[in-house]
């Protein structure tokens, strides 16, 4: 996930609009966003509960014998 | 007489479920109907800087829904090398409506309902549309276990 990240960042510099006003205005305004730390966890809230529920669902007890 | 042990394979069906789910909901209402991105309640998508910052979002949430699809991947094949995990087609298809119908339910009550970054189908009928989302997810989690239950019947 977080070379994901990394190469997202790196192909922002590779795309057709690498440096086009509207791109540099939209990641501006991301990196200026006060609340992009709420958004991040907004977007991630609902992974982080799923993936809790995984974590118990392996771990559940043993249901049943071999037949 | 071994225990057999179908969390592992359950948990691993709602990874997927979750991952795949997240796809469905990204690429069909996000990107092909263009009904909603991740934060356009609090950031409508009237220009395109701001199309572009939701689209930056939206990038985020595929990254999500990419790794638990990875992460279900890895939990499926753990679970198929062990003895005491019965290989069940049933308690798999079960875990993917599980995952898939957590996602709904879980990504619209926070999402959509408690902290409103989007709507379903924002406008007439917005509730409704969020509403029919959440019971979308409560009828997969319902399937879910029903179907994980009748694997374990003998």
């Amino acid at each position: 996930m977080l070379a994901l990240l990394a190469i997202s960042l790196v192909a922002q510099s590779s795309l057709a609009c690498p440096d086009c006003a509207p791109g540099r205005a939209a990641r501006a305004a991301i990196a200026a966003d006060p609340e992009r730390w709420l958004h991040a966890f907004a977007v991630a809230a609902p992974f982080l509960v799923v993936a809790a529920v995984v974590a118990l669902a392996h771990r559940a007890r043993a249901q049943e014998v071999q037949r | 007489m071994k225990p057999l042990h179908d969390g592992p394979l359950i948990a691993a069906g709602i990874a997927l479920g979750v991952g795949l789910g997240g796809f469905v909901d990204g690429i069909l209402l996000h990107q092909l109907l263009q009904w909603h991105n991740m934060l356009s309640s609090w950031l409508p998508p009237t220009d395109l800087v701001t199309m572009k910052i939701n689209m930056m979002w939206d990038g985020l949430f595929h990254v999500l829904t990419w790794t638990m699809t990875v992460l279900g991947l890895v939990l499926l094949w753990r679970a198929g090398r062990r003895l005491d995990v019965p290989w069940r087609g049933m308690t798999l298809v079960g875990g993917l409506a599980l995952g898939a119908g957590l996602f709904n339910f879980v990504e619209g009550l926070i999402d959509h309902q408690i902290l409103g970054i989007h709507h379903v189908h924002p406008g007439a009928h917005q509730l409704a549309w969020d509403l029919g989302f959440l019971a979308s997810g409560l009828f997969g989690i319902g399937l879910g276990l029903a179907l994980v239950r009748a694997a374990r019947r003998p």
